[in-house]
């Protein structure tokens, strides 16, 4: 049974490579719905706060030279907790500090909520042991670069036009295949092969054409993350591009064949039901 | 696969009606025994290709009982009926020929798709060749045969696993010189010295006649079903 799916499968391949360029369109019409479906899944797309800076307030503690490290520690430790503060980080003398620029000494760069809590702290922590000076810190941060609402539903009716081309060049293949392996279809019908055995080495050539096609999607993939990378702008629009994790490896080997065997059997049956598949064979009138 | 029978094919009180209510077959009975030659006789559109279709299984009578080398085809599981239809020889009409190959990879073809190689398909393509005198053309492409041979590679193709059963769907039609059909009746008459029970439907009641066909071998059909 193996080896004769094998031989007809070999057949059918033999004469699917006669017309290359057919099953390129449609190896590449699954990549473009891989391509469009990752896109989909990857753009980061902002709402309300679209265009607008951010407002941030910090308290800028210099710290004693004469404080240890487990010291800064539990100090840092014990300003965390006190009310309205975001967050703690330590800079090194020569470190920069958003918003203001080299730091001379050792110090703590306190996050808050607002003005009010940032000059009430820095009033509290001046008179603080091994705190030496505060000083109240105000920057505005641009917002990371992000695509408008609209821009998930472009990519949508791109991943719908996508899946129309991958269903269009899978009727186009596979009618031109069975259309040139008609007779052999017939032949292997009149010998008594079941219309599924029959469409079996069809269905396994669509599942290999999406695995084609989800590898070409693979390569692009990785080719491309290495270069786009390095653009600031793409990390911020598209940030779950560089941090995928399986999800482009599913897309390729499992996602992409399905959607070449969905395609090839949409392009298998719709040829099949089509009352003009095979003109050269008339029908019996006995 | 086969046990031991003495009918090929028995068709009984076979009747079919067709979704428009016309009643096709209406307590058919024939059989085909073993070994034997069948012509079931009659004009356009009076049931020959849609009784081989039940014979195969495509349809399924409204009553009635089909016998195909002893199996109830009717009766068979459809698991073990694909299996078993494997086995039955069948020539469609217009004959299946695959061109751009040769009168020898017509048959392999079906050989190795159907599983069958090495010593067992090597036979099964020398006996074809051989009963359907195509022997010597086994290696011309398809596209140099003329209208007898096409038909003759049909039966080659149809016979060339070996079935205890070859069902012929018209293979007089399409050949004009009479010279020809008295051949190709030669030919099936040759398959059928070699073992293989053949049911052929024709139009071609009178060159059946002619050639000394008995009565009892043919069936003859209604003259006509209009649908």
């Amino acid at each position: 049974m193996r080896g004769s799916f094998l031989f007809v499968f070999g057949d059918l391949l033999r004469r699917a490579l006669r017309r290359p360029g057919i099953w390129a369109g449609f190896v590449g019409a699954v990549t473009l719905a891989a391509v469009s479906l990752s896109a989909l899944v990857f753009l980061q797309t902002d709402g309300m706060d679209q265009g607008k800076s951010r407002e941030h307030w910090y308290v800028l503690c210099t710290l004693s030279v004469l404080l240890s490290e487990k010291s800064i520690n539990a100090l840092a430790w014990e300003i965390r907790e006190m009310p309205g503060v975001i967050g703690v980080s330590f800079r090194f003398a020569g470190d920069t500090a958003p918003g203001y620029g080299m730091v001379p000494e050792r110090s703590l760069i306190v996050r808050v909520r607002d003005e009010s809590t940032a000059r009430a702290l820095a009033v509290k922590l001046s008179s603080k042991e091994g705190i030496e000076a505060t000083e109240t810190v105000h920057y505005l941060s641009s917002p990371p670069a992000s695509l408008p609402p609209l821009s998930r539903l472009l990519a949508l009716i791109g991943l719908i036009f996508a899946v129309f081309v991958l269903l269009l060049s899978g009727r186009t293949a596979f009618g031109w295949l069975l259309k040139h392996w008609g007779r052999e279809w017939e032949l292997l019908g009149a010998a008594g092969l079941s219309g599924w055995e029959r469409m079996l080495p069809l269905l396994a050539l669509s599942l290999l054409c999406g695995l084609f096609g989800g590898l070409v999607y693979l390569a692009l993939y990785l080719g491309l993350r290495g270069y786009l990378g390095g653009m600031e702008a793409v990390r911020q629009v598209a940030p779950g591009y560089f941090k995928a994790g399986v999800f482009p490896y599913l897309l390729s080997f499992v996602v992409a064949p399905l959607l070449g065997l969905l395609a090839g059997g949409v392009g298998i049956l719709s040829t099949l039901l089509s009352p003009r598949r095979l003109p050269e064979l008339e029908l019996s009138e006995g | 696969m086969f046990g031991a029978y003495e009918i090929a094919v028995q068709v009984s009180e076979l009747r079919y009606v067709t979704d428009e209510g016309v009643a096709v077959f209406d307590g058919l009975s024939f059989s085909l025994p073993r070994e034997g030659i069948r012509f079931v006789v009659g004009p356009p559109l009076s049931g020959k290709t849609l009784l081989l279709k039940l014979i195969l299984r495509e349809l399924r009578p409204t009553k009635g009982q089909i016998l195909v080398a002893g199996k109830n085809v009717l009766r068979l599981s459809p698991r073990k009926f694909r299996a078993f239809r494997k086995h039955i020889g069948y020539l469609p009409y217009p004959p299946v020929v695959l061109e751009g190959r040769t009168v020898e990879e017509n048959i392999l073809f079906k050989l190795r798709a159907l599983g069958i190689g090495g010593e067992q398909g090597e036979e099964g393509l020398q006996k074809a060749l051989s009963l359907t005198g195509l022997e010597p053309l086994r290696d011309l492409p398809v596209e140099e045969l003329g209208e007898l041979q096409r038909v003759l590679l049909g039966l080659a193709v149809g016979i060339c696993n070996d079935p205890p059963v070859l069902l012929c769907d018209d293979p007089f039609r399409d050949i004009t010189s009479q010279v020809d059909k008295e051949r190709l009746l030669r030919t099936l008459e040759a398959i059928r010295r070699g073992g293989i029970s053949i049911l052929a439907t024709t139009r071609e009641g009178e060159l059946l006649r002619r050639s000394g066909v008995s009565e009892e071998d043919m069936v003859l059909l209604r003259p006509e079903v209009t649908v």
